[in-house]
């Protein structure tokens, strides 16, 4: 009995060993500040810091979040290190920190060094929720906060804490003042991404006549169908099959009664917003069944390893699938394009071609403009930071996005602008994420002509 | 920057009999079942043990595959200008046997030490092991997609096909009534092969050995079997199958992309299969794979009425397996227990 018990004590501690490895909140956020407050903050104190700082104290209100004497702003993250969207959100993570250390490299907010506060959420409610009151009283903004229903849960905490948030999230509701009084979204909500690929498609293919619908429960599923049945309407398409709300990408049982509605309606384009891996058993059911259809839906649905040699679907995709982007693809040749690619490089030289890494680029570029100006209005508090947010007038990343201002109402702010893009073997042979772009800078009729005074799919009641 | 975008000329849409996609699916489903099973009814029945950990096992499997076939080539590399079947053959045997080693270990390092213990005891300990697999497999998976690498490409036998040939290979936008992928053609050749292969073993002398030591281990160790190594091979073959499980999972058309992070829940979907068949019957497994397997096949074609609501077909084999043992309380082919009260 005794060397039973010692077995288990053993296996115990080796359990507890292997699951540390797998990645907690606690290991999460060491990983995520070390290498900032060792690399990026001693230079900087050193060269830049002192003279700014004293000047910078004697001018510059703070309160929660900023040390001028440390010559620090704490910026929070609620990412998904670990639980669905956790293969999208860690590039993202990568991305916003390859973005911070070049800031603080380059002098910081002033000389003033951003220092990121990773927390992991899982991709839970509850504890998105709890990694929010668990920093609210150490950071002056939150960088990003993954996820719309997470968003929303915080967002009475948001209001009170006067914190600024950049929701991770393309959600249209943060149309509506009731959910988005602190939040600086950016790109182009799911609903106009649908309307102009939708839209797209059928400039390029007039005769077709008939979409067919499908996505997941929840804010970005059906506010992606929405936009999809919004632009079918305007475009004179029938919805053959509306399986809108219908996929549950964890069952299989969903994606195969999705798609034998996908075979049996005979749909010229498919429209489909869902997870990679339940995209493609989708459309490997349909194309087994002998389907040929324009397949489209949100660009989360894409990974690049469809596109790898051994991939049976390489061709076919090609051949089928069109998507839009938010931001420009990983090869765009623009010069934000190209120097988010360097820095990413730089950064972490195993990093693939990936989007997601930009995303973070383009996030941490949206923070610094922001610090920047709350730095100049010398208001460094957390509703100065707010403020300076909410009168931003023009942001431009320089090709990375769409060029976005975020003063005005709804209406006239919400980015409509897409990229339009379709897998390439080519581009990913060439070093490219494997999406190569067919139209930059697009807006369709449908997505310009909509009057985006309310959310296209409520999710929150 | 490219410009300008293939979009299809929209010819007719082909659409082949429901019914004959709803039994292509069937068998697909019921062969990736019934191979899960049987992995899972083979270690219940050697060692009493209810393995929680064969999603993990079958992920893991699948990722092994997929390493030894596409991430770093092995044996191909050392093989060029052989043919590509067999390179990936030989690929998926090395994966099957590292994931029978893996098999042996697991079982020797956490189940070894639980033998006498209550088996619910133990059946925790084979949660704690599927979260340290998969946590482990999932952050080797990583971000992207891990096809299998298999030759079997889009490629589809047709049936009843509408330039008058009843079976070829069909190509994509031909008229057929029925396409069979040749995944599922692989798949059903390979599981009739599997549970042949078992059947037999179960003849041979260690398979005699292994049905004594789930009727009684200390009268089998008293005949001079050795208990450790018939549990050892048990988990050997019960990972070895889960690995295959995988494979079947993570094939064009039901994953195209390959294993992902969902493959390890997707043996959970088995236990209908495994309950229904008996839980230590290997006549039960395949016939209890089939059978929930067309069940939810047929359900998914067919029980889509809007007030069922989205994913009835994922209800109906556990509907099913509640009304067998309503009638049959040890499954379909279990053994019965009988106690006096």
């Amino acid at each position: 009995m005794k060397m039973k018990t010692k077995w288990l004590a053993i296996l115990l501690v080796l359990g507890l060993v292997l699951a540390a490895c797998g990645g907690d909140d606690a290991a999460d956020t060491t990983e995520a500040e070390t290498p900032d407050t060792t690399e990026a903050e001693t230079p900087d104190t050193t060269e830049a810091e002192t003279p700014d700082t004293t000047e910078a104290e004697a001018m510059i209100l703070t309160d929660i979040g900023v040390d001028l004497e440390a010559g620090t702003i704490t910026v929070g993250l609620l990412s998904d290190l670990t639980g669905v969207f956790s293969a999208l959100v860690q590039p993202v993570v990568t991305g916003y920190e390859a973005q911070i250390e070049a800031i603080n490299a380059a002098g910081g907010i002033h000389g003033l060094d951003i220092i990121l506060e990773v927390r992991d959420t899982g991709y839970s409610v509850d504890t998105h929720v709890q990694q929010y009151n668990e920093i609210r009283d150490s950071v002056v903004a939150l960088g990003h906060s993954t996820g719309s229903p997470h968003t929303v849960a915080i967002k009475d905490q948001l209001a009170e804490d006067d914190m600024l948030a950049i929701p991770l999230t393309w959600y249209s509701g943060w149309s509506d003042p009731a959910l988005n009084a602190n939040l600086v979204p950016h790109g182009t909500p799911y609903c106009l991404e649908s309307m102009n690929t939708i839209g797209y498609i059928v400039s390029q293919n007039p005769d077709a006549a008939t979409i067919a619908i499908a996505s997941n429960a929840g804010d970005f599923g059906q506010d992606s169908a929405q936009g999809a049945k919004i632009a079918a309407e305007a475009l004179g398409l029938e919805v053959v099959y509306d399986g809108e709300a219908k996929i549950n990408a964890a069952d299989e049982a969903t994606l195969a009664e999705v798609a034998n509605g996908i075979i049996g309606s005979g749909a010229d384009i498919v429209w489909v917003t869902t997870s990679p891996g339940a995209y493609s058993g989708i459309y490997g059911q349909a194309l087994a069944a002998g389907v040929l259809a324009t397949w489209s839906g949100s660009f989360v649905a894409w990974n690049f390893g469809f596109l790898g040699e051994e991939s049976p679907i390489r061709d076919a995709i090609q051949r089928d699938w069109i998507f839009a982007y938010p931001i420009s693809p990983w090869s765009a040749d623009t010069p934000g394009s190209a120097a988010a690619r360097e820095l990413i490089q730089a950064y972490d030289p195993d990093a693939p071609a990936y989007e997601y890494y930009l995303e973070g680029v383009v996030e941490a570029q949206l923070l610094e403009v922001i610090l920047n100006a709350a730095y100049d209005s010398g208001d460094l508090t957390r509703a100065g930071v707010l403020a300076a947010a909410e009168n931003l007038e023009f942001m431009s990343w320089d090709g990375l996005a769409p060029d976005q201002s975020f003063v005005g109402e709804p209406n006239d702010i919400v980015q409509r602008t897409v990229t339009i893009v379709r897998p390439s073997a080519a581009d990913l042979e060439a070093g490219g994420s494997g999406l190569a772009v067919v139209e930059a800078d697009y807006t369709s009729d449908i997505a310009a002509a909509y009057q985006f005074d309310k959310t296209c799919f409520d999710a929150f009641g | 920057m490219t410009s300008g975008l293939l979009i299809l000329a929209q010819e007719s849409t082909v659409v082949p009999s429901e019914f004959g996609r709803m039994v292509v699916n069937g068998i697909s489903l019921g062969a990736i079942y019934a191979i899960l099973a049987l992995g899972f009814v083979i270690i219940f029945k050697a060692t009493q043990v209810l393995n929680f950990a064969h999603g993990a096992l079958s992920a893991m499997g699948a990722f092994l595959i997929a390493s030894f076939a596409t991430i770093i080539n092995v044996p191909g590399r050392w093989m060029e200008g052989s043919p590509v079947w067999l390179q990936w053959v030989l690929s998926v045997v090395f994966a099957l046997v590292l994931a029978a080693l893996i098999g042996m270990a697991l079982e020797r390092m956490f189940l070894r030490p639980m033998i006498g213990e209550a088996l619910f005891a133990v059946a925790i300990v084979t949660l704690g092991i599927d979260i340290i697999v998969r946590t482990i497999t999932n952050d080797f998976i990583g971000q992207t997609s891990r096809p299998m690498g298999d030759p079997f490409g889009l490629k589809t036998v047709g049936l009843g096909c509408a330039n008058g040939g009843f079976i070829g290979e069909a190509d994509l936008v031909e008229l057929c009534t029925v396409r069979i992928p040749w995944t599922t053609v692989f798949q059903m050749i390979l599981t009739i092969a599997l549970v042949a292969g078992v059947a037999m073993f179960f003849r041979s002398r260690t398979g005699i050995a292994m049905r004594a030591t789930a009727w009684d281990q200390e009268v089998a160790r008293a005949q001079g079997i050795s208990v450790g190594r018939i549990f050892a091979t048990a988990w050997a073959i019960g990972a070895v199958m889960a690995a295959i499980g995988g494979l079947f999972i993570s094939m064009f058309p039901r994953r195209p992309g390959g294993v992902d992070t969902f493959t390890a829940f997707f043996a959970f979907r088995a236990f209908p299969a495994i309950i229904l068949g008996g839980l230590d019957s290997i006549l039960g497994a395949i016939v209890g794979g089939f059978a929930i397997g067309f069940a939810e096949s047929a359900a998914s074609t067919y029980l889509t009425f809007g007030f069922l609501g989205t994913g009835f077909g994922g209800v109906v084999p556990y509907i099913v397996m509640l009304l067998v043992l309503l009638i049959r309380p040890y499954g379909l082919f279990g053994t019965e227990e009988i106690r006096r009260v």
